[in-house]
């Protein structure tokens, strides 16, 4: 018999330690999705009170069966970033137990999606942190957008209801999960179509760019303008040659790759000073620190028939580069 | 080392009156926290003015100056009282001033670039503004007059100053830059280097006599290397010549590419004088050592003609022509005065 009052009595105080093991788990991925550049969002708590009580009773689960006393749940934006996550994932925690949810259904049959991984923290994470760390589980579950919202609508409909739901309602529901599954493949198919036509290099060239910036910023994700992005981004591709141009990105990961320290240095200096700069909150401003360093005046000739060169000058006193002014000639 | 990779730490100011008012320097007693957005428009303003006007210093060896020993104090790893010693700069800064010199603020500015530490070392000078503002009187539109005084407007350019990085432990370890200029680059004589030497005790790194050559000698390289166009060298050797031989006290490679060369040159241009270690900053100009090279322009052509006239007769009197193939057709008219023989 499951000692439900025992469980209570446990769970209240080992929740705050759970608490903190989340809050652990989702700065690691932090670090490590936007040292790959990889776009997502990250959300987790501990599991609440109530809801693992219920578990214990419904699945008359023990108090240490019960994996997901951690979750973090990852919310790519991408459905081709899911195995980079996944390898994310597996490289930097120890995987105790891997289900995709995908794998266990069979072609005509659709159902939950998303890949849930059980994992414990590595040796090289538990210095500095709680012993009590070491070997608690945290279930980090990997989604797209369309799966996320699935897997919270699904939950209110499916597993929480009181009574079966009639076959008909049902199978209204199971066109829901359709629909998900073929939003995702649309985007997919629509992301990787519009990437391959020969007019959107702007989107490519963005592309290689939010890698780094994302990388070196400490900004968030939904704080990118994209209309400017593609904007600026057209303006400032007229800079470069054609054979720059077609090797786009592997000049932007000699530029960052060069100076590193001193992008770091900038973004963590001046990233949170909004007065004058609201180009470090967008990925150009790497294309703009570049052109800088070997194209100042054509920049600038450029920069000043679209936008007014105040905007510039900040980026370029941080560059060591400041421009002159007309009444210095 | 690059000042905009500069990180504050502290930050002082001291008030220094002229020399002639009657007042002593007003110091202040403590290094008050600043905010750091102020501290980055510092940082910028710090790096801006010795990105446009700095060139490298060393210090000279046992000069006049107490400053030199500061620095080295400072920069140290077991450094005396930040305040004391910045009060001992402002006092020394006061000494060496003359009645001609304005009042302003000595600032001193302590940190570090990659890891090494750091000292700035600024004069801000005060300034007289009026600040206009439109008011409502009576029904009217008019405008209200305030004088203001300021000191480091958006564009205040600092001309008296030092940064000073310690790559070792000895004095001779120290890198510095500085600036010591007037506010207007038109002005025939440099103001007295007391900013330069008799307050900081530091000297150029380079003379200028030649650092004015060397980018004398590398921007003719590039006009006879990289130009292909006979006229656009004309242009450009004569240009470069007329801003040498000007009055004025200080040039800039940079203002003089923006004014002088043509749109799609000038970055190439900068890139070839920074591989030949050209500052690109303001220079203060000497042309002692090039002055016969500037009296007269010549042209060697390809099939042996050589053509010698004053800036000038180039300018005014002789025709030149773009031909096809890079060839030009030089003409003028003048009465022979002389024939000879020639080895």
């Amino acid at each position: 018999m499951i000692d439900i009052h025992a469980i209570r009595e446990k769970y209240r105080e080992e929740m705050p330690l759970y608490d903190e093991l989340v809050v652990y788990v989702k700065k690691i991925l932090a670090e490590e999705t936007r040292r790959k550049g990889v776009i997502c969002k990250i959300e987790g708590r501990a599991k609440e009170m109530t809801s693992l009580l219920k578990k214990a009773l419904g699945k008359k689960q023990t108090y240490n069966r019960i994996r997901d006393k951690a979750g973090v749940r990852i919310v790519a934006t991408y459905y081709d970033s899911l195995p980079t996550l996944e390898e994310i994932v597996r490289q930097r925690f120890n995987v105790v137990r891997c289900e995709n949810k995908k794998l266990g259904l069979s072609y005509n049959e659709l159902g939950y999606l998303g890949i849930h991984l059980d994992v414990k923290l590595k040796e090289s994470d538990l210095s500095g942190v709680s012993r009590w760390f070491r070997g608690r589980l945290c279930e980090i579950q990997l989604h797209t957008h369309g799966q996320n919202l699935w897997a919270n609508i699904s939950h209110e409909l499916l597993y929480k209801g009181a009574l079966p739901l009639p076959d008909d309602t049902q199978r209204s529901i199971y066109q829901l999960v359709a629909l998900v599954e073929l939003f995702d493949d649309q985007v997919k198919r629509a992301r990787h179509y519009l990437m391959a036509q020969p007019g959107y290099e702007e989107a490519k060239m963005l592309s290689l760019l939010e890698k780094h910036f994302y990388r070196l910023s400490t900004r968030p994700f939904d704080g990118i303008n994209r209309e400017l992005s593609i904007r600026l981004i057209t303006l400032l591709e007229q800079l470069y040659t054609a054979e720059e141009r077609a090797g786009f990105g592997i000049l932007m990961d000699q530029f960052v790759a060069s100076n590193e320290n001193i992008l770091e240095e900038i973004f963590e200096d001046f990233a949170a000073d909004e007065r004058d700069n609201l180009l470090l909150s967008q990925p150009e401003s790497l294309m703009i620190f570049e052109r800088l360093e070997h194209a100042q005046h054509h920049l600038e000739k450029v920069w000043s028939a679209e936008f007014p060169l105040s905007l510039l000058s900040p980026l370029a006193s941080m560059w060591g580069k400041p421009i002159l002014d007309d009444s210095e000639l | 080392m690059e000042p905009q990779r500069l990180r504050i730490d502290r930050l002082i100011v001291h008030d220094i009156p002229k020399k002639d008012s009657g007042e002593q320097p007003r110091l202040s007693e403590s290094a008050r926290p600043v905010d750091p957005s102020l501290l980055n428009t510092f940082k910028l303003k710090i790096s801006d003015s010795l990105k446009l006007a700095a060139n490298d210093v060393a210090f000279i060896p046992n000069c006049e100056s107490c400053v030199p020993k500061l620095v080295l104090d400072q920069l140290g790893e077991s450094p005396s009282d930040f305040v004391e010693v910045s009060q001992a700069i402002a006092k020394r800064l006061f000494e060496c001033q003359t009645s001609r010199n304005t009042a302003g603020f000595l600032t001193v500015v302590h940190g570090n670039v990659e890891s090494k530490p750091a000292l700035v070392i600024l004069k801000l000078e005060k300034e007289k503004g009026v600040r206009i503002e439109p008011q409502i009187v009576e029904g009217k539109l008019t405008y209200d007059f305030e004088e203001i005084s300021m000191t480091l407007g958006t564009n205040t350019k600092v001309f008296k100053i030092g940064f000073f990085v310690q790559t070792g432990t000895t004095l001779d370890s120290i890198v510095g830059s500085a600036s010591d200029t007037q506010r207007s680059t038109q002005s025939i004589a440099r103001v007295a280097g007391f900013f330069l030497r008799s307050f900081l005790g530091c000297d150029y790194r380079e003379a200028p006599a030649v650092t004015t050559m060397r980018f004398y000698q590398a921007s003719e390289r590039y006009i006879n290397e990289e130009v292909t166009d006979p006229l656009k060298r004309k242009r450009y050797e004569f240009a470069l010549q007329a801003t040498l031989d000007s009055q004025r006290s200080v040039f800039s490679p940079k203002e003089f590419a923006e004014e002088h060369l043509d749109g799609d040159d000038i970055d190439y241009y900068l890139r070839f004088l920074e591989d030949a270690n050209v500052p690109l900053q303001q220079i203060p100009k000497n042309i002692s050592l090039i002055e016969k090279h500037l009296r007269k322009m010549q042209f060697n052509f390809e099939r042996g003609t050589i053509l010698i006239a004053s800036k000038e007769e180039v300018n005014e009197n002789i025709e030149f022509t773009s031909l096809d193939g890079n060839s030009m057709r030089v003409s003028f008219q003048d009465r022979l005065d002389k024939v000879k023989g020639k080895i």
